[in-house]
């Protein structure tokens, strides 16, 4: 409608934006603040369990503590790199735009790696789902097999919680990769899918949660054939806007999941 | 919005940028990693769970803030903007405290209060929150509308009933449900108390 109103060439035919920004902007800010208010229901969710359980456990020691640790600083550091690339962009630096956009999804997948064998290593001692698999070859420590027997609602709540960052972290740098490679990252989405489904053994749960690229790589296919386009640096901006949303996100469960639950000795 | 406009306004940020420097998110990142091993040592501190969730929230709430203000530059934006999207926040995640009050400290005080009292409040804010509607005069859309022919603003109100339909039926399912799990479970609680 409103690029009908442009051809026409007929000036001030709509309002100017009462919020003072382009319309996309206020899209992605009006979704992250429906989606903030996803993970605020999930965050008092766990608040509540946390609080209201007397033998909630504390089952993270100092490497689970360390770990998630050097996951935060890696989302920090992208957030970082993120906004440098929304410079770059508005500076119109491409080649320093495309370098921080990779740097970010370089943080982005480091993240989610160590987040992965977190979750791989939690499995395997017995901090589980009853959908998970048990693992072959592995015995479960007690500790943790009391806490899925005991308190049931800690591996649901933890599993929940963090599943669901995982997975808007996977959006997120896929979302990047788009804006950075555009269709060039299509293959490389299908590579990765195809690589997890035959690499990661059945029994874990990313050897199923990997199919989320083979969804993401026909959406984003599909994105790109409708409308090609080049992104430019409104998108990345608001690309950004949804990273550091992530990050955010993160920065509430951090404390919340891990330091509130630390094995003190 | 035309193309102008849109150029106008990626300018401005880029403008913003380039008045700001990169500096300022150095020291942002500075602080929020410098945040997080305050909170990693106070992890390790022997603390009443109540206590240490009342501080780790605020330490978190603090990070969030610059996030918000410096990587996603609300600080820049117009203040229609940063009020309008930040108070709906802040008002919509203070609602889920009257479900969810008793992990949250400074209001234990609701979970002495009645259930009838808790929907009342709750009935109250969604009155005021559909406030701002009255006030919104689209004054474009309104004039089209009038200016469209009857049976054109017939369809704009069988419209907006299609439109209702689905939010109403599935709020109405999922409310349902929720009652009659709510009675199936205290009715095999209270059989259970029977047996007991």
């Amino acid at each position: 409608m409103s690029e009908a109103a442009v051809q026409h060439g007929i000036p001030n035919v709509y309002e100017p934006s009462l919020f003072g920004t382009y319309s996309k902007k206020i899209g992605m800010w009006l979704f992250l603040l429906s989606d903030s208010l996803t993970f605020g229901a999930l965050l008092y969710a766990y608040s509540y369990g946390r609080i209201s359980t007397p033998n909630w456990p504390t089952p993270f020691h100092s490497e689970s503590i360390l770990n998630a640790t050097i996951m935060t600083a890696f989302l920090l550091t992208s957030s970082l790199t993120m906004v440098l690339a929304v410079s770059a962009a508005a500076n119109g630096k491409k080649s320093a735009l495309r370098g921080w956009l990779l740097a970010t999804m370089v943080c982005g997948l480091g993240f989610i790696i160590l987040h992965g064998r977190e979750w791989s290593n939690l499995i395997a001692e017995g901090l589980t789902l009853p959908v998970f698999p048990p693992v072959p070859g592995h015995e479960a420590s007690v500790e943790f097999a009391n806490v899925s027997k005991t308190v049931p609602q800690f591996p649901a709540t933890f599993f929940g919680l963090t599943g669901m960052h995982m997975l808007h972290v996977t959006i997120g740098v896929i979302y990047l990769g788009i804006v950075a490679l555009r269709k060039l990252f299509i293959p490389i989405l299908l590579v990765l899918w195809a690589a997890g489904y035959y690499l990661i053994p059945t029994y874990s749960p990313f050897h199923y949660g990997v199919h989320v690229l083979l969804v993401s790589a026909i959406v984003c296919g599909i994105i790109l054939w409708l409308r090609p386009k080049v992104y430019d640096s409104a998108d990345v901006e608001v690309a950004g806007l949804y990273w550091h949303f992530v990050d955010l996100v993160w920065m509430f469960i951090f404390p919340l999941v891990y330091l509130m639950s630390t094995k003190i000795v | 919005m035309n193309d102008s406009t849109q150029y106008a306004l990626e300018e401005r940020v880029a403008e913003q940028h380039r008045h700001h420097g990169n500096r300022r998110f150095f020291y942002v990142w500075g602080s929020l990693l410098v945040l997080t091993a305050v909170e990693v040592y106070l992890g390790y501190q022997n603390m009443e769970p109540k206590k240490m969730l009342t501080i780790l929230m605020g330490l978190s709430i603090i990070k969030a803030a610059l996030i918000i203000a410096y990587f996603m530059h609300m600080k820049f934006e117009a203040s229609a903007m940063k009020w309008l999207t930040m108070c709906s926040l802040v008002f919509c995640l203070c609602m889920m405290v009257v479900f969810f009050s008793g992990c949250v400290p400074f209001a234990q005080s609701w979970s002495k209060c009645s259930m009838r009292m808790r929907l009342f409040s709750l009935a109250l804010l969604l009155v005021f929150w559909g406030a701002p509607a009255f006030a919104q005069g689209c004054a474009m859309c309104y004039s089209s509308a009038a200016g469209s022919t009857k049976e054109g603003q017939k369809a704009i109100s069988r419209g907006v009933l299609i439109l209702l339909t689905p939010p109403i039926g599935f709020m109405t399912i999922g409310a349902g449900l929720a009652v009659r799990y709510g009675k199936k479970r205290d009715d095999a609680y209270r059989n259970t108390d029977h047996e007991g």
